[in-house]
């Protein structure tokens, strides 16, 4: 029942969640998982949702997608990096996972 | 001298105003370490009420009001903005240990507008019963689109003439729509446009009237203790950001204040509008500037704008620059 496929996990700034989303869809990636999310980094701590962030856009998200493919989801790993985390914050890793219905990623 | 007493009579009144008094508390939770929080949501709902109770009631009366007084105020505020990014690039191009992006995306922040300090000038104008056009908070993004626009696009020169060859075109209508989409330009431009077409006076009066000074005091509680919890990204970057955010409101109101004074006389601005136009200038953008700079100026670092912004800037522009406007106001148009 269940086939091996590639999990990326990308946590950025809210504001680049289009750009990244795009980047996704670009690719081939059929949908994404969007988790609010929060932690700390190499400078700071990012708040969680449980407590008021002034400014907009500056909250972090949890960018999930699963992909069939694995070079299709290192494709997108690398258009990641080159395109958004030159200039902006971000953490990104792979994940092998198992997964049902293999013909929606 | 007697005028001076005067003045600072009223300051020192204004300072006790329920506003001032929860920005102070709220600065003094994050300082003690409470675990107090305000959740997000909860803030981003008390901004959208306040932005469109501000704009509703703006778009009802704007409904009689005579469209072409608001036409030299607009130029002002234009003017004003645009002044603000210059006078900051060229201040902060003087002054060592500065980055030049962090100075012109910090520029931007100040000639930018914040909501929230624009809410709480409104309410102490009420409570010192001085009356303004109700067409004033829509002079908001006169003064912050241009200030954005231009802030990104001398960003971009600047990096444009280090990097010879590599080319950095500017958007300007991408940065417009950005502004135009941050969550308080959006809730105040559709509360406008339902108080100017549609008759929402019920809802207003029996919804977003009573709510407006409860949710206030809740934002002001919530802008005091983000302004603590930025302070040690403040800390770190260079001093200079901390004394132009404490000057440079007082400094911005002040020209706002002036360009006003001729209004009034030119074309009989009320004075109760002048301090509010003065207040919009002296205000920092805190909600919706600081992505659209993010997202034009990424070379620039976030904790130099931000944290002069939420950490000095609005605290001043609250506690200092409101009361010190209502009291000049009265003293000046006193006579």
């Amino acid at each position: 029942m269940f086939h091996n496929a590639t999990k990326l996990v990308i946590v950025t700034e809210h504001f680049m969640c289009k750009k990244v989303c795009d980047i996704i869809e670009d690719c081939g990636g059929k949908g994404y998982t969007l988790v609010p999310t929060g932690g700390k980094g190499l400078h700071h701590l990012h708040p969680t949702l449980d407590q008021a962030t002034v400014i907009e856009g500056f909250d972090n998200l949890k960018i999930e997608v699963v992909m069939s493919n694995q070079e299709k989801a290192e494709q997108i790993a690398e258009r990641v990096v080159s395109e958004c985390f030159e200039e902006y914050p971000g953490v990104m890793y792979l994940e092998d996972v198992r997964i049902c219905r293999p013909d929606r990623f | 001298m007697e005028y001076l007493a005067d003045f600072f009579h009223q300051f020192g009144g204004q300072l006790q105003s329920p506003t001032l008094s929860f920005l102070i508390g709220g600065a003094l939770l994050a300082a003690l370490g409470s675990k107090l929080t305000i959740p997000n949501p909860i803030y981003q709902f008390v901004v959208f009420v306040l932005l469109m109770k501000i704009g509703m009631k703006g778009g009802v009366e704007i409904r009689e009001a005579n469209l072409a007084d608001m036409f030299l105020p607009a130029i002002i505020s234009v003017i004003v903005g645009v002044t603000v990014v210059l006078l900051g690039h060229v201040i902060f191009s003087k002054l060592g240990g500065v980055k030049q992006a962090d100075g012109i995306a910090t520029a931007g922040l100040f000639g930018a507008v914040s909501a929230s300090t624009m809410a709480a000038g409104m309410v102490m104008l009420e409570e010192i019963n001085m009356p303004f056009e109700a067409w004033v908070p829509a002079l908001y993004p006169f003064m912050d689109i241009p200030a954005l626009v231009l802030a990104i696009v001398l960003a971009s020169v600047a990096r444009e003439k280090m990097e010879k060859g590599k080319d950095h075109k500017v958007d300007t209508w991408a940065i417009v729509k950005e502004s135009l989409r941050g969550s308080a330009l959006s809730a105040l431009i559709l509360g406008i446009l339902l108080g100017l077409l549609a008759r929402p006076e019920r809802v207003l009066l029996s919804f977003y009237e009573p709510l407006f000074r409860g949710l206030l005091s809740i934002l002001m509680l919530v802008l005091g203790m983000e302004a603590w919890s930025r302070l040690k990204e403040l800390k770190e970057v260079a001093h200079w950001f901390a004394i132009y955010a404490f000057i440079g409101p007082i400094l911005h109101g002040l020209l706002a204040f002036a360009l006003g004074y001729l209004a009034h006389l030119w074309v009989g601005f009320s004075p109760g509008g002048v301090v509010l136009l003065s207040v919009i200038a002296a205000s920092n953008s805190d909600i919706s500037g600081p992505p659209t700079l993010r997202g034009g100026i990424p070379w620039a670092n976030p904790s130099s704008y931000i944290g002069a912004s939420t950490s000095v800037g609005t605290p001043v522009a609250i506690a200092i620059c409101i009361p010190m406007f209502a009291s000049l106001a009265q003293l000046v148009f006193s006579n």
